[in-house]
């Protein structure tokens, strides 16, 4: 502020009563249960005995590596992270490519493009399960139509592919995202690198390895951990279409923290996992704060 | 061919391509429409792509058979408190991180830039007993306050952007002329913002409207409960009436969408911009 308010000297007390709202919000709903969070995982509390869980040390960790539905659970997170984030940005990149040019009705089909990502997520999730049915689900006669599968599948009672469908949904819901962030990338790429490549006598594919992913290289990196860090954060989407089911095939380590406290009724022991996912993200946030604070000194 | 035939030839092949692409993307909302306003000939074997026969049936059946009013005013009601209390948090808040650069506003930037990074589901175990203490516990306005923490940080962050573009001379000017310092801001920069108020609104609207996460877990009673819980407790039963199911989903789905309209434009400068330039 170029002029000071007149208790200059003194603190200014009137971004701190703005701000207070705020910070009551942030601490009550989520600053004081992760702090929580991290302490009853060194109790044996129980949901009926909230209030007289014991103080057992480092036990539910002790117990944590070596449940297999622990490791189950890991791998799971890995892999849902790995496929989802892929084929997300794969449709992201394919879509932003294809919208990056001018052509007639691009405002309209744009927002087109983006719709899946204005559905709630339940809507998204009822939808799908509709489409998979297996005695009358439309995907099933189109994949059959089309010679994928030979006959129609029970895609959410199959453990081998409960993963795929929900996969192919988190792409369908979340591409937009990732469509968004690189259209506004590759609208950064200036347009003379093109045309240099051009005269070099470079192809469109030539041009797409050698001038548009160097150039799209800063978003990269902050988009891939962004949609990483959302699918190991992901939970509606997840429990309202398997609950991590079947056979725990879906169950990734946000989805086991929120069963063994309400399914089984283990809070302290719930905590340590969501704790161990907690430490997983914040490895993740930091290379992810670095990314960015990266890509802006470079700006 | 000529050069220029052959590029126009190339620009309608794109175009054509795009076009075909935006169809298949489109076509699980289309489905919703079309399963939602046929009766029970959507259960045949193949599938009608086209309606066969419209009928409303479905739409009547689910508002008489179901709690499908209870949930529709519960979900409003979570959605209006959510979208007023993001409001007038986010308009303060927002505010000081826009005009103060001071220690504490410096450390409430990355209190809430890092907020947005921890996981839903190891907060709601401890949130639940929480709110069971506090008597927020299987409130509607319990789970609208949960539902505002969350979409906080971000609220803030794309209302202290609208801030930043105003010019601070206008609200010294209105100081000078008498104003206080809170007047010369709710009387000159707010009206001027008011395109993010109503970003700030319509988000707010939006997260409580949708939010399924917290409504499970904080609400207990069928009386309750919110559209999102409502609609996926159908799931459990033994055959599920498809078509009354995808109209309670374009009911549920309506609202969400006439409001992301609005803010669509906003929402995606605003995360272009954050990506971008981080």
């Amino acid at each position: 502020m170029s002029t000071k308010p007149q208790t200059a000297r003194r603190i200014d007390w009137l971004p701190i009563l703005l701000l207070l709202p705020v910070g009551v919000v942030l601490v009550l709903i989520l600053i004081w249960p992760i702090v929580q969070g991290i302490s009853l995982s060194f109790f044996n509390t129980r949901i009926l005995n909230y209030s007289q869980g014991k103080f057992i040390g480092i036990a539910n960790y002790n117990f944590l590596l070596q449940d297999e539905n622990f490791w189950n659970s890991l791998r799971v997170t890995a892999i849902y992270g790995a496929l989802s984030m892929s084929l997300t940005y794969l449709l992201g990149l394919g879509f932003a490519l294809l919208l990056n040019r001018n052509f007639i009705l691009r405002g309209f089909l744009r927002t087109i493009f983006i719709l899946p990502w204005a559905i709630p997520e339940v809507v998204a999730v009822l939808i799908f399960m509709w489409m998979l049915d297996p005695q009358f689900g439309v995907l099933n006669y189109l994949m059959v139509k089309a010679g994928f599968i030979d006959r129609p599948l029970a895609w959410l009672t199959q453990s081998s592919l409960a993963m795929p469908a929900l996969v192919m949904l988190t792409a369908w819901q979340q591409f937009p995202l990732a469509m968004l962030i690189l259209l506004a990338g590759l609208q950064t790429i200036p347009r003379e690198q093109y045309e240099a490549a051009m005269v070099d006598g470079a192809g469109p594919i030539s041009r797409f390895f050698h001038v548009t992913l160097p150039g799209l290289r800063p978003v990269n990196v902050i988009l891939i951990l962004l949609l990483i860090l959302n699918s190991f954060r992901r939970v509606t989407m997840i429990y309202a279409m398997t609950r991590g089911g079947p056979a725990r095939s879906t169950e990734t380590l946000s989805i086991l923290t929120y069963n063994t406290a309400f399914e089984y009724q283990k809070i302290g022991y719930a905590a340590a996992v969501g704790t161990a996912l907690l430490i997983i993200l914040l490895i993740f946030s930091l290379i992810y704060f670095r990314a960015i604070i990266r890509s802006r000194s470079a700006a | 061919m000529t050069p220029q035939v052959s590029a126009i030839a190339i620009r309608v092949f794109w175009f054509v391509l795009t076009c075909a692409l935006a169809a298949v993307v489109f076509f699980p909302y289309y489905w919703m429409f079309v399963s939602s306003v046929e009766s029970a000939s959507i259960f045949q074997w193949p599938p009608n792509l086209w309606p066969k026969e419209f009928s409303l049936d479905a739409y009547f059946t689910i508002f008489e058979q179901r709690d499908l009013a209870t949930w529709l005013r519960n979900t409003f009601v979570v959605a209006g408190c959510t979208a007023l209390f993001c409001a007038i948090i986010s308009i303060n808040a927002a505010y000081a991180l826009s005009r103060f650069k001071t220690r504490t506003t410096g450390l409430f930037t990355s209190i809430i830039l890092f907020s947005q990074l921890l996981p839903a589901a190891l907060i709601v175990v401890p949130l639940f007993v929480i709110f069971q203490q506090t008597g927020l516990y299987d409130s509607l306005v319990g789970l609208a306050i949960a539902d505002t923490a969350f979409i906080l940080p971000l609220s803030i962050w794309l209302l202290k952007g609208f801030f930043d573009q105003i010019p601070v001379e206008i609200e010294q000017q209105a100081m000078i002329d008498g104003c206080s310092r809170l007047g010369a801001f709710y009387r000159v920069t707010l009206p001027l913002a008011l395109p993010g108020l109503v970003v700030v609104i319509a988000m707010g609207f939006i997260s409580g409207w949708d939010e399924f996460f917290l409504a499970r877990t904080l609400i207990a009673a069928q009386d309750n409960w919110v559209l999102s819980v409502g609609l996926t407790s159908f799931r459990g039963e033994y055959t599920v009436a498809w078509n009354e199911m995808m109209a309670a989903a374009v009911i549920f789905a309506m609202p969400a969408l006439a409001f992301f309209m609005i803010v669509q434009r906003y929402l995606v400068a605003g995360l272009a911009a954050g990506a971008v330039k981080g």
